[in-house]
């Protein structure tokens, strides 16, 4: 999309949809609705964080990273991503016995930037809002009214322990900042040049990047949001 | 080393002024023994630095409200040789006594000891990427990681380097925090964050504040007080891990135990864990083997360092029952 296309609220794109959809209902007839009403659909991510668990050494960087850089940008510290930890992993396994295993131990779980987010549908403050440019799903944390309707209503839990601080984490892809009274998500970083702060601090990354390590993708990478990428992220 | 001001503060609040108008790009030093080895390797680049150690003001160990205070420009060497603080706190002058070396010691100071930036190698290496100092990645993930932290560890890896700091906290003192709106007292265990709090920094001092005063309380009474040093260098180094213990025992049970340990943390370990099996419990070898291994049971090795775990258990061992 064009430099000049601006974030858009639930409220707004159904605006602009309706009015798509009653121009091209209008021209097509009555008959064309089905096809048309496909258009209400949100504009799909253009990117979405997929982890790679056997690749994952569960160092925590992604997590810190996501909050600390979030901080500094003036919005919520609550990491978007967090690690989960299964029995008998340590930080820094060899990745040649990850792939042997098949998992490094570690799951990290980001939001899988929904085609259909049902986060954007419920939000009664219009806080969940699209990236007009790379279509990023985020929240609007200064209209944020923090009711817990996106959190009830994302599909996707997130069970496990936490690697980071071993507490048990019963929750879903949207997380709640008691300090600031918001609710945030992963917004892909946006507004960040530099890209999402995860996927820069994953040190198995640069030592991929360095050929430290021989793999034909990243442990954290940004991939389309299509369908097939959205099924297989965990 | 890159040109910078040098201001000698003549008081406190000078010194708060000065690093103030600064806006983040002065710091505050005291010996000087570790800022400048950084401000060389170009680690850490100020534009102003502020010595404290001039201020007559920070030098001082006093009685008070049944403990002591130390200024913040005491020297290490005036802690480890100061004949009162020696006889109510034995771990505290053995910690100094252990610090570096002894020319080390006369100049370096106790706010700097306690203040000092990690060791870690890739941190001190400016060709090396490190998480912490310029927001890369930590390199000694999957790097040489042999001398850091198995807990605590969150994207960066350090361990806090301090000697005196574990001492401190099993000793439950206190840091008063002096800045522009005016002094906080906070104990000594909340002075230090860990990574996931602040990434880029080992305590909660802000830039336009200073490390004013140490206050210690009364020991508890009858207490055992012990310090415990690991380093590979028998002459002096670095601690590769360290225990600070003050346990106190009524009758057959623990009623009392601040139990601390140094070099497996970004920050100074407290075994709460471990501290709340005890309390209450006889100081036997099962039931110290029983609250050891469940604290240690939230160490995250890496791939160099799971050595550590028993090192750590075996000197808590020995301060405990030695």
């Amino acid at each position: 999309m064009g430099e000049e296309v601006k974030d858009q609220g639930r409220r707004g794109f159904l605006t602009t949809a309706a009015a798509t959809v009653g121009g091209v209902f209008a021209l097509l007839g009555a008959a064309k609705l089905p096809a048309a009403a496909k258009t209400e659909l949100p504009p799909l991510s253009e990117g979405v964080i997929y982890p790679d668990p056997a690749l994952c050494v569960g160092c925590g960087a992604c997590e810190v990273a996501c909050g600390q850089v979030h901080a500094e940008h003036g919005l919520s510290g609550v990491p978007r991503i967090h690690i989960l930890i299964k029995d008998g992993a340590t930080v820094g396994i060899s990745i040649a016995d990850a792939k042997t295993t098949g998992t490094g131990g570690y799951v990290p779980s980001p939001c899988k930037q929904c085609p259909d987010p049902e986060c954007f549908v419920v939000c009664p403050a219009d806080a969940l809002q699209i990236d007009g440019k790379g279509g990023a799903r985020f929240i609007d944390e200064s209209v944020c009214v923090a009711c817990g309707k996106c959190e009830a209503a994302c599909p996707y839990p997130v069970d496990g322990v936490q690697a980071l601080t071993e507490e048990p984490m019963h929750t879903k892809r949207i997380f709640f900042d008691p300090k600031l009274n918001v609710y945030t998500k992963c917004d892909m970083c946006h507004w960040r040049a530099e890209g999402p702060a995860c996927v820069g601090a994953c040190p198995v990354n640069h030592n991929i990047k360095l050929g430290l390590l021989k793999s034909d993708h990243l442990c954290l990478d940004i991939k389309r949001a299509d369908e097939t990428t959205y099924k297989q992220i965990l | 080393m890159k040109s910078f001001e040098y201001q000698a503060a003549s008081s406190v609040g000078e010194a708060v002024v000065r690093l103030q108008q600064a806006k983040g790009t002065g710091v505050p030093m005291g010996g000087g023994t570790d800022l400048v080895g950084l401000m060389k390797n170009r680690v850490v680049n100020p534009e102003l630095v502020v010595d404290l150690k001039v201020v007559d003001s920070l030098a001082y160990i006093r009685r008070q409200d049944g403990g002591f205070a130390l200024g913040a420009a005491t020297t290490v060497a005036d802690v480890q040789f100061s004949a009162e603080l020696g006889t109510d706190y034995p771990l505290l002058r053995k910690a100094a006594s252990l610090v570096a070396s002894q020319q080390i010691r006369n100049q370096g100071t106790v706010g700097g000891n306690l203040c000092q930036r990690p060791r870690c190698w890739y941190f001190r290496n400016t060709l090396t990427p490190c998480l912490r100092r310029d927001g890369t990645y930590c390199s000694a993930v999957l790097g040489e990681n042999k001398y850091h932290a198995i807990l605590g560890g969150a994207g960066c890896f350090i361990v806090h380097p301090s000697d005196l700091a574990p001492a401190l906290i099993a000793l439950d003192a206190r840091a008063k925090i002096t800045g522009p709106g005016g002094s906080r007292v906070v104990p000594m265990e909340e002075f230090f964050v860990l990574p996931r709090e602040d990434l880029h920094h080992e305590t909660i001092l802000k830039t336009d504040e200073i490390l004013e005063e140490v206050q210690i309380p009364a020991p508890m009474q009858g207490a055992k007080q012990v310090w415990l040093k690991h380093r590979i260098r028998q002459v002096w180094d670095f601690a590769i891990l360290s225990v600070a213990c003050q346990v106190q025992v009524r009758g057959t049970a623990v009623s009392d135990i601040r139990l601390v340990l140094g070099a497996v943390a970004p920050a100074p370990w407290r075994c709460h864990t471990a501290e709340r099996l005890l309390r209450g419990s006889a100081l036997t070898p099962e039931n110290v083997d029983r609250a050891i291994a469940a604290e240690l049971a939230k160490a995250r090795p890496m791939t160099q360092n799971a050595y550590k775990i028993e090192l750590a258990a075996e000197l808590m061992r020995q301060a405990l029952l030695g």
